[in-house]
């Protein structure tokens, strides 16, 4: 069921625990879905000095965590946000694709604390200087996109319209944690035709109850 | 469930699922090999070796029925648990085709909701009934589902829980079953040999049962279908079984069933297994902030143990346990193919956490002590190493 890599990084996980003063830490995940992911980061100079997580989650949650640690730890920010979970998922020679989430989940909270990590930086360099109210709004706003476009296999869940009626749709379908807010990252990269296949969801159903 | 190996360990695997399935009896192969190389007639052949198959039939049918109180005629051996869960309820709404409701309860097997399931997408309608948080089902609601319903084909409820180990006052539904003249099924796989069933004092209509669970071999079960109720055969062919189930009988599955019957129906057996599940029970409580899921005492399966541990998460513990040799099981989310939680434990209360945090310890007669004693010390110290990088653990 589980690979050998797997396996190794559950039973001797080499980055689980807490640093000790980290520079940030970031969480992601929900108890309902059965995982939650902390990541906590040392960054000197741009770079990831070290980087260790705490799971409540299972096998793979704990596997997919410490392997996100080995590719994160000596990088610097920037390639560190290259990292996706499909390099977490290769490295650890595969998941059970109901378990990809986990490895969506791990890459996300790293990309979490490394995006706050930048925020906190920058605002500390300008701190006398608010935001102007129109960027913020376009901040807030920049999700939504085109709802009229047709759904198909290729499609992201972030091109999907943010709504509450496709939320019920995904849900109905049985798309888990993917369509919970908590995963922003990898939204991107998760087509539809991919997510299907994963959990064994009807795709055609799944496109034309989108499309109605 | 989880498949991990250990390199080197101090027992050799300490196997505490036998909820799920159980270590057939060496007495038990003994006398079912014979059937397999010596008496390997068919019953229903009109010679010695025939003869022999359909003696050792009967006498296996005899033994069988008398554990249930039951007349000889009315156990029909199947093929499994999940096959006798399917005769009784498909095989009731053949003869029924009027009675369109369901009474059931919302901690059932798969065999069980899966059928409903699609009898739902065939015109059906099921009644799910409450449980209170230790598994007991609400009798008040069911008394309210068949005073309101008038078409109502059965109420089928498990009788041992094969998550919690709730066993239901079988005594009591039945009685409420018959004020209403609604036939009344029990699953009674987890349950049959090691807890009390008495189908005409309890009113059964139909009980379900297996071997695998009590040292018998994989692949044979049996219905008891009392005289009252007229079932549809699902499997049309022969005329074995009194025409309500054809297919050549597995005569040793047959005789290895009454025999592991004969074995498990034992007040000794009773009283060794429950002193090591309350051994166990006692030895996790002592973990902090664990809680044990579903009743203590007579009211529980003598061999089921189901925990849950604030702050961990239940494939996680079982897959270290298993590095130990220590095979277990659990109702998280993980461990489910749709992401959700035990619906059992959710049933019965359990928040989100707490039913993702839990663990199924099932024991049996080939436990020992030594084992129990060495699975509590294991457990403690893998709750608190998962602790230790739980993010959601918070210490006190
Ligand atoms: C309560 C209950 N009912 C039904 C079954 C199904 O039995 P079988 O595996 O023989 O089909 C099981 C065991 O898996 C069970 O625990």
């Amino acid at each position: 069921m589980y690979s050998k890599e797997v396996l190794k990084r559950f039973k001797n996980p080499k980055h689980a625990g807490e640093i000790k003063n980290p520079d940030i830490s970031a969480e992601v995940g929900n108890i309902r879905c059965g995982d939650v992911i902390k990541v906590s980061l040392k960054v000197e100079k741009d770079k990831i000095k070290d980087v260790k997580f705490m799971t409540y989650g299972c096998v793979s949650a704990i596997a997919a965590s410490d392997m996100l640690c080995e590719l994160a730890k000596g990088k610097t920010l920037k390639e560190a946000q290259k990292i996706k979970f499909k390099d977490v998922l290769e490295k650890l020679e595969g998941l059970p694709p109901i378990k990809y989430h986990c490895s969506v989940m791990a890459v996300e909270a790293l990309q979490k604390a490394i995006k706050e990590y930048l925020k906190k930086a920058k605002e500390s360099k300008i701190k006398d200087k608010p935001k102007d109210k129109s960027q913020q709004n376009k901040e807030k706003t920049g999700k939504t996109l085109a709802p009229t476009k047709k759904a198909t296999e290729k499609t992201t869940l972030a091109k999907l319209p943010q709504d509450v009626k496709t939320q019920k749709i995904l849900a109905k379908h049985g798309v888990p944690c993917i369509s919970c807010p908590h995963v922003g990252y990898e939204q991107e990269s998760l087509t539809l035709g991919f997510i299907a296949k994963a959990y064994g969801i009807d795709l055609k159903k799944l496109l034309k109850d989108l499309n109605k | 469930m989880i498949f991990l190996r250990s390199d080197s360990m101090r027992f050799s695997t300490i196997y505490l699922d036998n909820a799920a399935t159980t270590r057939l009896d060496d007495k038990v192969l003994e006398e079912m090999i014979p059937y397999y190389t010596k008496h390997y007639g068919n019953a229903s052949s009109l010679h010695s070796y025939g003869y022999d198959a359909k003696e050792a039939m009967d006498e296996s049918r005899e033994t069988i029925s008398k554990i249930l109180h039951s007349d000889f005629e009315d156990i029909i051996f199947t093929a499994s648990g999940s096959e006798a869960n399917n005769m009784a309820i498909k095989g009731l709404s053949f003869s029924e085709p009027n009675k369109k409701h369901i009474i059931t309860t919302k901690i059932e097997h798969k065999s069980i909701t899966n059928q409903l399931d699609w009898l739902e997408t065939r015109g059906y309608r099921s009644t799910y009934l409450d449980v209170d948080k230790e598994g007991f089902v609400n009798l008040e609601q069911l008394e309210k589902s068949l005073e309101k319903t008038k078409d109502t084909l059965l109420v089928s409820i498990i009788h041992g829980n094969n998550e919690v180990g709730t066993l239901q006052d079988l005594e009591k539904i039945g009685k409420i079953c018959k004020k209403y003249n609604v036939p009344f099924h029990i699953d009674a796989c987890q349950s049959f040999t090691k807890s009390t069933i008495d189908v005409k004092k309890m009113n059964i209509s139909l009980a379900s049962i297996n071997a695998h669970k009590i040292h018998g071999p994989k692949g044979i079960g049996a219905l008891y279908i009392s005289k009252e109720v007229k079932l549809t055969p699902l499997i049309h062919g022969g005329q074995q079984e009194f025409k309500k189930r054809a297919a050549t009988e597995n005569i040793p599955g047959i005789v290895g069933f009454a025999k592991a019957a004969e074995i498990n129906n034992s007040s000794k057996i009773s009283k060794q297994v429950t002193k090591l599940r309350d051994d166990l029970i006692k030895g996790l409580e002592k973990i902090v902030d664990s809680k044990l899921n579903g009743p203590k005492g007579e009211k529980r399966l003598y061999n089921n143990v189901n925990f849950s541990f604030k702050g961990i998460e239940g494939e996680a513990l079982g897959g270290y346990l298993d590095q130990k040799s220590i095979c277990t099981s659990t109702g998280s989310a993980c461990s489910s193919k749709s992401l959700e939680p035990s619906p059992v434990l959710r049933a019965m209360g359990l928040d989100y956490e707490d039913a993702n945090s839990s663990l199924r310890m099932s024991v049996s007669k080939y436990n020992t002590e030594e084992e129990i004693d060495y699975t509590i010390k294991a457990t403690e110290e893998i709750v608190q190493k998962l602790r230790k990088i739980s993010p959601i653990y918070k210490r006190k």
